[in-house]
């Protein structure tokens, strides 16, 4: 996010727009900024937000590298670019000087959009059209330098020139580190366009894996069973004391992986550790369990059934209107998914009772069961 | 009967837990019944009733779902309370007192009044003069040759005609 800086000049007279997006947000690291429903505006010579009654703008020439982010259910799509940082003496005020990350992010409003917008810069990243300005600028100050003065006006151009040389040179220096490291952004791309290319139609976890293969890395679990366990437990802990007290599996696996970030291992190795845990590692507290309707989690073994509907219970009269899975969600720190689990659990069991209105469904205390006359 | 039931949103919405739904459904039969007291109708269209205030709690914004409302006038079929008109399930013959009860009251009049061996009229047993306080006392005509064919079944009673019965 810092590499973002306001934007008070006029535009270069050779510049060209190539791309637009509305409805776009920018991101520090993973978290939202208010600079949201702006225009990305992607140039020959720079990307610009402009929205919330500012202009932000970064060269393209800081740019490294682009790729997107397809969205999820709870998470749009994004486009991430790898950039460097200012030069200190040329960057211009910006809205942050400090970033959550090295990668500058925003989220665009439609789906593909993001691969449109990244299909842009990168063309531009090509065209590199802002290079070509700056070696033609160069001439100019060398006419002023002809006439010569030493004193006056001249001094200060030739001091100006003198500046504008070095820094040049120094950007010209760092151009081509930076059009090396394009270049090996580049190969593996290619790479992984082909693996990807040759594996598409598998599922998604043969995919990864024949990937991986591809790069050259191994896919076997070196570490042995009781390694796993261990690693599940030191990675899943504390997310599942942020959410409640339990995750579910899908989440405990990416986490894991996450993790790991080379020699992944497989879902079905994932979920037989989790299953065992509880035997297999006792010291890590978790336990894993199903519920009726397939979703398995990873849970605190202290936080059994009955303690569960005992805390809906308490949380229930909160809610006199009704309590959502929604609302439990929110109130538990359980994510929406097991956040149902437990209010139809409770349905089973006989302590809550539904109401399947326009409204949507909502759960209150079985009064069938405590009025039985 | 207490009615907290009424202003209870789940009320309205056919539980899934079997042990809940059987409480709910028994307490709607038994409202269906006291309504069925009060006024005279006896042939229930569901999908009729369903707007009616009997299944409908607007300060609460609750309306029973199609399902619930099946699902109880099933059950008073069940019951022995109410009898399908259609195969579809979309009209019922609902009465005040379960077929059976009015079955053995019927017999017992007969009994007690004199009139086995006897022919009555299916209008006399409904609207006489003589009935007195039986349960089957403007009872509606199509509901007592209900009670009455099963009366015909435990062979206490054959029905003569269209309007007529022989008390055994």
């Amino acid at each position: 996010m810092n590499r973002w800086c306001y934007f008070e000049g006029a535009p270069d007279p050779a510049e060209r727009v190539l791309g637009q997006c509305t409805g776009c947000r920018l991101y520090d690291g993973d978290v939202k900024t208010n600079y949201k429903d702006g225009t990305i505006s992607v140039s020959t010579h720079k990307i610009t937000y402009h929205g919330q009654n500012v202009t932000l703008f970064i060269p393209l020439r800081l740019i490294i590298s682009a790729n997107s982010v397809p969205g999820s259910w709870n998470h749009s799509p994004k486009v991430e670019l790898f950039a460097q940082q200012w030069e200190q003496s040329l960057k211009p005020p910006g809205p942050q000087s400090t970033s959550r990350s090295n990668e500058v992010r925003f989220a665009v409003a439609k789906k593909r959009q993001e691969d449109f917008a990244v299909q842009i810069i990168q063309r531009a990243l090509e065209e590199r059209v802002w290079e070509k300005q700056a070696r033609q600028s160069q001439t100019i100050p060398g006419i002023l330098a002809a006439s010569g003065k030493s004193r006056g006006i001249g001094a200060v151009v030739k001091s100006q020139e003198a500046k504008h040389e070095k820094e040049n040179a120094m950007t010209s220096e760092g151009l081509q580190d930076l059009k090396k490291l394009m270049k090996h952004a580049d190969d593996l791309a290619k790479l992984a366009q082909t693996a990807a290319t040759k594996v598409d139609g598998q599922d998604e976890v043969a995919k990864l894996r024949s990937m991986m293969m591809s790069l050259g890395l191994e896919n076997d679990n070196a570490t042995g069973e009781l390694g796993l366990e261990k690693e599940l437990a030191v990675v899943c802990r504390p997310l599942i004391e942020k959410s409640g007290g339990m995750m579910v599996m899908e989440e405990a696996y990416c986490a894991l992986n996450r993790a790991r970030g080379s020699e992944l291992v497989s879902p079905e190795e994932v979920y037989s550790a989790a299953k065992s845990i509880s035997k297999t590692y006792p010291a890590a507290g978790l336990l894993f369990k199903k519920y009726d309707s397939g979703i398995a989690v990873l849970q605190d073994s202290s936080l059994s059934d009955a303690a569960v509907v005992e805390r809906i219970l308490a949380l229930i009269t909160e809610f006199p209107e009704g309590l959502t899975a929604e609302n439990y969600s929110a109130k538990a720190g359980f994510s929406p998914i097991v956040a149902k689990e437990h209010l139809q659990m409770a349905e089973l069991k006989g302590d809550l009772c539904r109401d399947d209105s326009s409204r949507g469904v909502k759960f209150f205390p079985n009064l069938f069961q405590l009025h039985s006359c | 009967m207490s009615t907290w039931q009424v202003s209870f949103p789940p009320f309205y919405t056919l539980q899934k837990n079997e042990e809940t739904k059987k409480k709910q459904l028994d307490a709607w039969s038994s409202l269906v019944i006291e309504h069925r007291r009060r006024t005279s109708a006896s042939t229930v269209d569901l999908s009729q009733i369903r707007s009616s205030d009997l299944f409908t709690n607007s300060k609460i914004e609750r309306q029973a779902s199609i399902e619930l409302v099946e699902a109880v006038f099933s059950q008073l079929v069940h019951k022995g309370n109410a009898i399908w008109k259609d195969k579809s399930k979309s009209k019922c013959l609902l009465s005040p007192h379960s077929f059976s009860s009015l079955a053995a009251a019927l017999y017992n009049w007969a009994q007690m009044s004199g009139n086995i061996n006897q022919v009555c009229t299916v209008f006399e047993l409904s609207q006489g003069e003589d009935i007195g306080g039986e349960i089957f006392k403007n009872v509606p005509e199509d509901i007592i040759i209900i009670a009455l064919k099963l009366l015909q079944k435990e062979r206490k009673a054959e029905l003569i005609g269209t309007d007529g019965v022989k008390f055994f």
